[in-house]
């Protein structure tokens, strides 16, 4: 008995396991039928929904310059949107609105009476607007972060620094660096189910990541003093175009790179596409008589002059193969330094015949003629350089006066400066550093050493024969009182890039040296492309140099020659480190102290600005300023002290 | 300390240890994908860490005698309505319902834990003096122990947990030998007191239920989770879109995806295939548990076995049902599965009792 009942129990078991296996069963069926039946349309489903979603824009990495100046920056503006299902009553909303975005009302209330399910109001809006909206309290409207560009300095570098359009970086370093400036953006869904119908819901899927910044070799203030004389010297002669590139010639690092005409990146769409070109690596032109010290170069290294050897001139002419050569004035005999002094035609073919093609020609592409010179910057051009074997009999000695060749201005530069670093030539570069969200180095590009051109020897004769051009010779305009000054005018013919013939414009008027002569900081070249009032490199592009580099040679705090090494002490004491770089919004017109606006700076910035007015400073919060105390523009105290109150913009 | 007889390790159940073993090992590696994204890392971590406790729980349950623990079954089961009660009192609010309290940094679910004293203080009832024959007034008997923790869970509210003692309980009759008469006459009055039940409802409940009668009732409200669970599952398909490719999971999209809508997690990554190879862990798990309550030699030791391999079922066809669109949604978690300390200790005390029980079947 107790055995059967048992028994019986046990079946009593088995039939529950049996009924719950049937209901395994049925959920299996259940995966059978969403997974292998319906798996099609509910994959798509999937998909659309995913497609579905707001893409957000990570924070563009900043641009600034080797001291940290800003010089593009992302500021966190906001788009507005609407799902005009979810507003009751769209006039009332749309008065409200209208006066806050700056659009008409009626375009306003029309968009949101819109069948669409969304529609974008208003891109990139400041911050306060942004506030300002989201106090109406109004269902239906949301934001999406969306920042905006802004260029703070303006023309400054403009052709270095480049701009965004709307679909990334367009031109300069915002275009080359896109990948490292750009981030990785993030996703939202925006008021979207599964069913595809519209709802006001809002959810951050993946934050986006900001981009990192870049930081440029470019010295704010070398690039300003650059900029400003160049300016000066462009509207006087009525010049077609102007450039002033300037290049640290132990490193090769461009510390200016000043083009003229120039353009207002917060506002590129307004200026000429003309206007936004580097030219300083786009636009090859024809290097003349500048070209005539990197034939010296070639030649001594080569032994086939000596300075003080004597070249008779010809009297101002020589002809070959039919074409005569002038002089500009008749010359007897010279020695070779007065060649390059007198920058005489006769003399410099005589020795680029004694040279020879192959010679001459390893030589100008040892020195980076005729291939990029892989800067990073965009739409970089080699220049003109052909094969002695594609020379005519009139090439070599139109080459050694510096014709039939053509050279980018960075190309140039980057060769003299290979004479100032005692014969070794460095890639010029515009790019120090890569830094992340948080100020942190992530890359560091060290200087590139391209190649040992002539001998270090070969390169000090030359700087010397190049300072005996500037002081006794045709660059005398180019001489800074107190520094020796090396380099070499030139003026050339155009080659037409269409035509590929000479113009009969004016041409090019140049000069490109380096200083301290003994000891080169800067290499500089300067160029005015057609000036109208003005008709020799000597006396157009050379005292633009020598004001540059004056100016430069004081900010960068260059003893001049013969001085006595003396330590000036100025002010508090000797252990206060010397401020010489003090932003222009840092002191009033009337010199006293005044607090800079902060807001919108992140704490990097916001603490650099305020480095140099030694305030002692509270912060609260994390991000980037949104309030601070004093109020921009009052003046400050000695000891006074400033509290930065710093917040994440809002995600949504 | 036990000492543990060498013929009871001769009969450790391998392959229920296996399944077990598997579905933590699947549970993990989901959870694992999932922390890739906002919900921070971790959550993988802390659900391994999870079940070391659980694994020592299982040994502690194991190695003691099933028949000691239900005679102390009727303790048990206070201690276990204190807790409850508790939660009025110390409870933590989360998403309106008040089911966990703080025990130091750990927050811990009464109700979870409740059940096993549930199953034991049943089976201690049915096989006590009181309990044969199964007649009427066990039927009353039981409803009271059954009726004082269920009004107490659906206070919390956890109308899921509560209605999942049921089916506990149905089986548990079935199995003590309740004649087949009264388990009719139980039916139909659970039948008629459907619609009383229905007005008792809380608004979100009854909602629940008419959205699973009607999904796109409430597309982005009460719906959603269900509505897009199946788009998880479904856009799975046969084999599953992989770690990288599983959006619906990885955007967020999924509700509650790392708790109880885990399952359309790991639908929509491994599809079909793995689903199956998930469904067979689980029959596998639950076969073994009805067959140890099939060959156990004495009623405690079948009941017990019985008691918990049903409510370890119930609970994986309930919470699959659910994610599937099958049920409406209730607040159950999915076994070894969904992320969740009190879940995954109950259930290998759970396995840890089939062990006990198999362990000693021919003492």
């Amino acid at each position: 008995m107790a055995a059967d009942r048992a028994s019986g129990l046990r079946t009593r078991v088995l039939v529950l396991a049996g009924i719950l296996a049937l209901a395994f069963a049925g959920v299996a069926g259940r995966l059978v039928w969403l997974q292998v039946v319906r798996a099609d349309e509910l994959g798509a489903l999937a998909d659309r929904q995913y497609s579905r979603t707001v893409v957000l824009q990570a924070e563009r990495g900043p641009i600034v310059d080797r001291q940290g100046v800003t010089l593009a920056t992302s500021s966190a503006a906001e788009s507005l949107f609407v799902q005009p299902r979810a507003v009751a009553d769209p006039g009332r909303v749309a008065a409200r609105l209208a006066p806050l975005i700056g659009e008409p009302e009626r375009d306003v209330r029309a968009a949101l009476s819109s069948e669409k399910s969304f529609v974008w109001l208003k891109r990139r809006l400041p911050p306060a607007v942004a506030a300002s909206i989201r106090a109406l309290r109004e269902p239906g409207l949301g934001f999406v972060p969306d920042p905006l560009r802004l260029y703070p300095n303006r023309e400054l570098a403009a052709h270095v620094v480049g701009f965004e359009g709307v679909d990334g970086g367009l031109e300069g370093i915002e275009a080359a660096f896109e990948s490292t400036l750009v981030g990785t953006p993030g996703k939202a869904i925006v008021g979207r189910d599964a069913l595809g119908r519209d709802v006001v819901t809002e959810a951050v899927l993946q934050e986006p990541v900001p981009g990192q910044g870049v930081m440029l070799t470019i010295d704010r203030t070398i690039q300003y003093l650059a900029e400003r004389e160049l300016d000066a010297a462009w509207r006087r002669t009525k010049a077609r175009a102007a450039m002033a590139v300037a290049m640290d010639p132990r490193t090769g690092e461009v510390l200016a790179l000043a083009i003229r005409p120039t353009f207002n990146p917060n506002a590129f769409a307004d200026y000429p596409r003309d206007a936004w070109r580097n030219r300083a690596v786009t636009d090859p032109f024809e290097p003349g008589s500048t070209f005539k010290a990197i034939l010296a170069a070639a030649a001594l290294e080569e032994r086939v002059v000596r300075p003080e050897e004597l070249i008779y001139a010809e009297n101002g002419r020589i002809t070959i193969a039919r074409t005569t050569i002038r002089d500009w004035k008749k010359y007897g005999w010279l020695t070779f330094a007065e060649v390059l002094q007198k920058s005489s035609n006769v003399g410099s073919i005589k020795v680029g015949l004694a040279l020879g093609a192959e010679r001459y020609y390893r030589y100008m592409t040892s020195f980076g003629f005729g291939v990029p010179t892989g800067v990073a910057l965009g739409g970089e051009s080699r220049g003109l350089l052909r094969e002695p074997p594609r020379w005519s009999a009139l090439s070599l000695p139109t080459m050694s006066i510096g014709q039939e060749v053509s050279v980018t201005a960075l190309q140039l530069v980057a060769a003299f400066g290979a004479l100032a670093n005692d014969g070794v030539l460095m890639q010029p570069r515009v790019v120090r550093a890569f830094f992340d969200a948080e100020g942190r180095e992530t890359r560091r590009f060290a200087p590139r050493r391209v190649r040992q051109v002539v001998s270090a020897a070969t390169a000090r004769t030359l700087t010397r024969l190049l300072t005996q051009v500037v002081a006794e010779g045709t660059g005398a305009k180019a001489a800074i009182p107190g520094y020796d000054v090396a380099g070499k005018t030139g003026t050339a013919q155009k080659l037409d890039p269409r035509t590929r013939r000479y113009s009969h414009a004016p041409g090019v008027l140049s000069f490109v040296g380096f200083v301290p002569a003994d000891e080169p900081r800067l290499v500089m070249l300067v160029l005015l492309d057609e000036p109208r009032t003005e008709r020799w490199g000597s006396e157009a592009a050379a005292p633009v140099f020598a004001r540059i580099g004056a100016e430069v040679m004081r900010y960068l705090e260059i003893p001049p020659r013969d001085s006595t090494p003396l330590q000036i002490v100025t002010g508090g004491g000797a252990d206060r480190p010397p401020v010489h770089r003090v932003s222009a919004a840092l002191a009033s017109p009337a010199g006293e102290r005044v607090m800079p606006d902060l807001r919108g700076r992140s704490l990097r910035q916001a603490l650099t600005a305020l480095a140099p007015l030694q305030l002692a400073v509270d912060l609260r919060g994390r991000g980037r300023v949104v309030d601070q105390a004093p109020a921009p523009g009052e003046p400050l105290d000695e000891g006074a002290r400033a509290r930065l109150i710093l917040a994440r913009p809002a995600a949504r | 300390m036990i000492r543990i007889d060498r013929r009871l390790l001769q009969n450790v159940d391998w392959p229920l240890l296996g399944a077990m073993g598997s579905l933590v090992a699947l549970s993990a590696t989901t959870l694992a994908t999932l922390s890739v994204g906002r919900t921070g890392g971790g959550v993988a971590l802390r659900q391994l860490m999870w079940f070391g406790v659980g694994f020592v729980a299982l040994l502690v349950v194991a190695s003691i005698d099933y028949r000691h623990l239900v005679r102390a079954a009727p303790l048990l089961y206070v201690a276990g309505l204190a807790g409850l009660v508790a939660i009025f009192f110390v409870g933590r609010t989360v998403s309106g319902a008040r089911r966990w309290i703080l025990l130091g940094p750990l927050s811990v679910q009464p109700s979870e834990v409740f059940k096993i004293c549930f199953v034991l203080a049943v089976v201690w009832l049915l096989t006590s003096r009181w309990g044969q024959p199964v007649g009427t007034t066990v039927l009353v008997l039981v409803g009271i122990l059954v009726g004082i923790p269920a009004a107490l869970i659906v206070k919390q509210p956890d109308l899921g947990t509560a209605l999942l003692l049921v089916p506990v309980v149905v089986a548990l009759l079935v199995g003590a030998g309740l004649p087949l008469r009264l388990l009719g006459r139980l039916a139909a009055g659970g039948v008629a007191l459907a619609p009383v039940a229905w007005f008792a409802l809380k608004d979100y409940q009854r909602e629940r239920i008419l959205v699973f009668l009607d999904p796109l009732r409430d597309p982005l409200g009460s719906a959603y989770n269900v509505i897009q669970a199946k788009i998880a599952i479904g856009s799975g398909q046969l084999l599953g879109k992989g770690i990288a490719g599983a959006t619906q999971s990885r955007l967020a999209f999924l509700p509650e995806r790392h708790t109880d809508f885990i399952f359309a997690v790991f639908a929509e990554t491994w599809g079909f295939v793995g689903c199956s190879l998930l469904l067979a862990c689980y029959a596998l798990l639950v076969m073994r548990g009805f067959d140890i309550a099939a060959t156990a030699r004495e009623p405690v030791g079948r009941l017990v076995a019985l008691g918990v391999t049903v409510m370890v079922a119930t609970q994986i066809l309930v919470n699959v049902a659910m994610v599937t669109g099958l049920a409406p949604v209730v607040g159950i978690p999915l076994p070894f599965m969904s992320y969740g300390g009190s879940s995954m200790l109950v259930s290998m005390m759970a396995l840890g009792l089939l062990l006990s029980v198999r362990m000693r079947q021919f003492q």
